[in-house]
């Protein structure tokens, strides 16, 4: 599944919290995807709290009203009339959390535009992988009589090479965890090697 | 004359007694003999910290509150360290001041200690071997042969290029080496986690105690032989390698989208009722699963 999929698979869901395994899979590789669907959680959950907020009572608009009018700021209509700005007011009142929660909506529409836009397709970073540990074993390599060293240099070349093998592997099946997960194997197996190059230097 | 040598014998039981004396006074032992034998008094669930660069270290379990050591050295020019302590007795080798030992020089260490004790082995070169210890398990050695039976508390063994084997054991189990290959006989584990770069994995058994287990390597085989009543649900998948299967397996309930992929690079089922969860990745290696013979 690659993005365009992914995004039309998260349209049709209704708040994004169910995907199908294959989109929930590409959303787990995909860092683009993954920040798309956290903004539009955080964006529902804010327009969700507006909804909910208690509205000032009818009253104290008509109260805004007269005192704007004893102010002289505006004109203070017949008592037949002002029924009508109170009312008007309330309904006015209602109509804010509609309006901030469309302006939300659309504020969310715009996000998926912009990304739509600007969300660099190819090559996409699917994978956040960190950089395997690099400590300086030619160091210690050093301090190693020959016959020790021989074994941790055989086996650092061994780990270098699936490291290099497992990354290239991955640049082409980015959708694929098992290699993900065997790349930090190698990555924990070259950090174990430091480890114990480390503790044997003490013997 | 014979004033002479009866003076003789009494000088060298002074300086013998004396020796022992300063022995006890330290509480730490120096010796250089070429074989030592010690036993300590101690609990039930005593810590054993052992420290040896090269030789064969073997550790037996007596349903004795004592811990015995014996060790036999090739060399005087090595120091045995030995601190005693009722829960805790710590061994340590190392060359005296100054010494450069020859390659091939080592310490060979005989140890009984009590059943549920804790064993700690930082070793380089030389077969650790530890039979019927209930407690707690850490192994860090290099290029040693390391055979762990009937063990069932918390194990954690890992070498550099050294081979790892593991029998009739139970409890949670990491084994991880570089280049060693790892082998698991009637293991049946709450938690067994396998991890080699370019070693072989072997396991028979019957992936029993509904544990998870998760066998990996990079490259090199792994084979799996289930027994009749291993009840397992399996993922498998090699990259590069491939995947060969004599096991029935039924198709488990949840899929995977995986399973668009050859039998030969993904495999999942359940085997029996699928009590288990049994996790196996190779990069380039073949996984073999073969079911009861």
């Amino acid at each position: 599944m690659n993005c365009d999929e992914f995004e039309q698979e998260l349209e049709q869901s209704d708040d994004g919290s169910e995907l199908p395994a294959v989109a929930e899979a590409h959303r787990r590789n995909c860092l683009a995807c993954t920040e798309l669907v956290e903004d539009l959680s955080l964006i529902r959950t804010q327009a969700r709290s507006l909804r909910g907020s208690e509205q000032p009572a009818d009253w104290v608009w008509q109260r805004i009203h007269q005192q704007l009018a004893r102010e002289g700021v505006i004109k203070e209509d017949s008592p037949r009339r002002l029924v009508m700005p109170a009312l008007a007011f309330g309904w006015f009142s209602r109509l804010i959390p509609s309006f901030a929660y469309a302006a939300v909506f659309a504020m969310a529409l715009g996000v998926v535009y912009v990304y739509s836009i600007l969300a660099p397709r190819v090559p996409v970073p699917a994978v956040s992988v960190p950089p395997p540990p690099n400590p300086p074993f030619a160091e210690l390599f050093e301090k190693v009589p020959a016959e020790k060293r021989a074994v941790y240099v055989n086996n650092l070349d061994q780990v270098e090479s699936s490291i290099q093998h497992l990354q290239t592997y991955m640049a082409s099946h980015p959708d694929d965890p098992f290699a993900r997960e065997a790349l930090f194997n190698s990555y924990q197996e070259k950090s174990r090697l430091w480890e114990d190059l480390v503790r044997w230097e003490e013997f | 004359m014979g004033r002479i040598l009866k003076f003789d014998e009494t000088a060298a039981r002074l300086a013998a007694a004396a020796f022992l004396a300063s022995i006890v006074c330290v509480g730490i032992t120096a010796a250089y003999a070429e074989q030592i034998k010690k036993d300590f008094p101690t609990g039930t669930k005593p810590s054993l910290l052992l420290r040896n660069q090269n030789g064969a270290i073997s550790v037996k379990t007596w349903d004795q509150r004592r811990i015995s050591i014996q060790a036999n050295s090739s060399s005087d020019a090595i120091e045995v360290m030995i601190q005693p302590g009722e829960q805790k007795v710590t061994v340590q080798t190392h060359p005296k001041d100054g010494t450069v030992l020859p390659a091939d020089a080592h310490v060979d260490f005989d140890i009984w200690v009590p059943r549920e004790s804790t064993v700690h082995v930082d070793t380089e070169r030389g077969q650790v071997a530890v039979d019927n210890v209930t407690g707690d398990i850490s192994i860090e050695g290099v290029s040693n042969p390391i055979l762990l039976s009937n063990i069932s508390g918390h194990v954690s063994v890992r070498t550099v290029d050294g081979p790892i084997l593991i029998r009739s054991s139970e409890g949670h189990i990491e084994a991880r080496s570089i280049s060693g290959d790892l082998k698991f006989v009637r293991v049946n584990a709450t938690e067994l986690v396998a991890n080699t770069n370019s070693g072989t994995i072997n396991y028979e058994g019957d992936f029993g105690s509904g544990g998870h287990y998760i066998l990996n390597n990079y490259k090199s085989p792994i084979n799996i032989i289930a027994s009749e009543k291993a009840s397992f649900e399996v993922t498998a998948r090699a990259m590069e390698g491939t995947i060969e299967s004599d096991i029935p397996l039924r198709p488990t309930p949840i899929g995977q989208h995986f399973r668009k992929l050859s039998p030969s690079k993904f495999l999942q089922g359940l085997f029996n009722t699928g009590e288990s969860t049994v996790q196996i990745m190779s990069y380039s290696g073949t996984i073999r699963l073969h079911g009861p013979r």
